[in-house]
């Protein structure tokens, strides 16, 4: 069963105070995959919607995107003090240890409570539930939120279903203690997950279970292994029913939701997701076709495009839901607050 | 399949067949009992769950994971349906 979460009007609640968001530097469009994979650009453009990709230059580790998402994220908040860092990331630069420590350090954030938070493409809604429930216990009264993934370093670059679909990236909220009734104030939140789905999208190496096994692993189980079907399906169904219950116990109606941002996994899921959720399709937010599946980056990233593009204005009712592996999904409501997308400072 | 359940059969098969032609309109193969959705009828995963989800409603009920996997031919769709009649 989900686990639901509501701040209670005049409670406390975390609220958005900055959000930032960046793309790795390499662009790699369709044609250049297309060659590679021995399909044709418009093949890969009709299946996912996706024209283009940015991935990690070789020497690069998550970590740069998550330290640079959150420079931008704390910018745009004026640089306050904060108390937590939760990196929610399936690429960790190690898997031992954590990476959100050495994210905090490189972002001058001290020794400051940090730890990595692994909910694959949901680990965005995630880490919001999360860093809500740090705040609202009154434990911390500020943190940075950061969802960041290369996934472009556990696909198979030959493998034409999975390699077109994802790319790098990151991006970051800070949040602060504040109230429901503010802009920006994170309102109901669901999440779930249902492990039954385990072998729908895994990379297989890498983990105990391998290495215990004592064998080398198949370099093949090193990548990530999609089941393409199951993936669709339950992330149509999750998303939808996820946010559908968020909206309800906000006590909006759908009509009332001006922007839906969901995981961006490809156009044909954002598309049907919305249909399920009973949105028009022009109220589900898009930027897949510019950046791909960027994981726990793509909720973040995506708002910001939003943003930038002026689809998303101060006091929208927004709906964010995200789905990944695990399987793992979630929702959270808000009406967007009058905040500045973040800069980095010149270099 | 005896005889007494065939007219039936026909029913479900005409009305699989106007879901799978809703959904890929571009297809010139003949859909076929044995016509494999990908190779012959050449439709992509994503629409074949489209395809499934759309016959799931038309006829009212879920299908299970592992049929979702399973389902490669129009016959596999058609049988899917008639074991929940």
């Amino acid at each position: 069963m989900s686990h639901d979460m509501r701040s209670g009007t005049g409670g406390v609640t975390a609220v958005i105070a900055g959000i930032g968001a960046v793309t790795a530097d390499r662009l790699v469009k369709n044609d250049e995959l297309a060659r590679r994979l021995d399909v044709t650009p418009d093949w890969i453009r009709v299946r996912t919607g996706i024209e283009q990709r940015y991935v990690l230059a070789p020497g690069e580790a998550t970590s740069d995107l998550a330290v640079r998402a959150g420079r931008r994220a704390l910018a745009a908040a004026g640089d306050p003090d904060v108390d937590f860092v939760i990196l929610a990331t399936c690429t960790p630069d190690h898997t031992f240890p954590s990476t959100a420590p050495s994210v905090a350090t490189r972002l001058g954030l001290g020794t400051v409570t940090a730890f990595d938070l692994n909910a694959a493409c949901s680990g965005f809604v995630y880490g919001l539930s999360a860093g809500t429930g740090l705040i609202a216990s009154g434990a911390f009264r500020s943190g940075l939120v950061i969802g960041a993934d290369a996934i472009s370093t556990i696909v198979d670059h030959d493998d034409p279903v999975t390699a077109p679909i994802f790319g790098d990236g990151a991006g970051a909220v800070v949040l602060r203690a504040g109230s429901p009734d503010e802009p920006g104030g994170l309102l109901a939140q669901t999440t779930g997950s249902d492990g039954s789905l385990l072998d729908t999208l895994i990379t297989p190496s890498g983990g105990s279970r391998q290495r215990a096994a004592g064998v080398a692993p198949d370099p093949v189980s090193s990548y990530l292994r999609m089941e393409g079907r199951l993936v669709f399906r339950h992330a149509v169904q999750r998303m939808a029913q996820a946010a559908r219950d968020v909206v309800a116990r906000t006590g909006w109606t759908v009509d009332d939701v001006d922007l839906l941002v969901a995981h961006q996994a490809n156009e044909r899921i954002l598309t049907a997701t919305a249909g399920e959720v009973g949105l028009p399709p022009e109220k589900a937010f898009s930027n897949v076709d510019r950046v791909a599946n960027t994981s726990a980056a793509s909720i973040p990233l995506a708002l910001v495009d939003a943003l930038e593009s002026g689809v998303l204005r101060p006091g929208a009712k927004v709906v964010l839901a995200g789905f990944g592996g695990g399987a793992t999904w979630g929702a959270t409501t808000l009406v967007w607050p009058d905040i500045a997308v973040g800069t980095e400072p010149a270099a | 399949m005896t005889t007494a359940e065939a007219p039936a059969a026909s029913a479900v098969l005409e009305q699989i067949s106007a879901t799978i032609q809703d959904a890929v309109a571009e297809t010139d193969a003949p859909i076929t009992l044995d016509a494999a959705l990908g190779a012959d009828l050449g439709i992509d995963s994503m629409s074949v769950v489209e395809i499934l989800v759309q016959i799931e409603k038309r006829f009212g009920f879920q299908l299970a994971d592992a049929e979702v996997t399973g389902i490669t031919t129009v016959r596999d769709i058609l049988d899917a349906v008639l074991r929940r009649q």
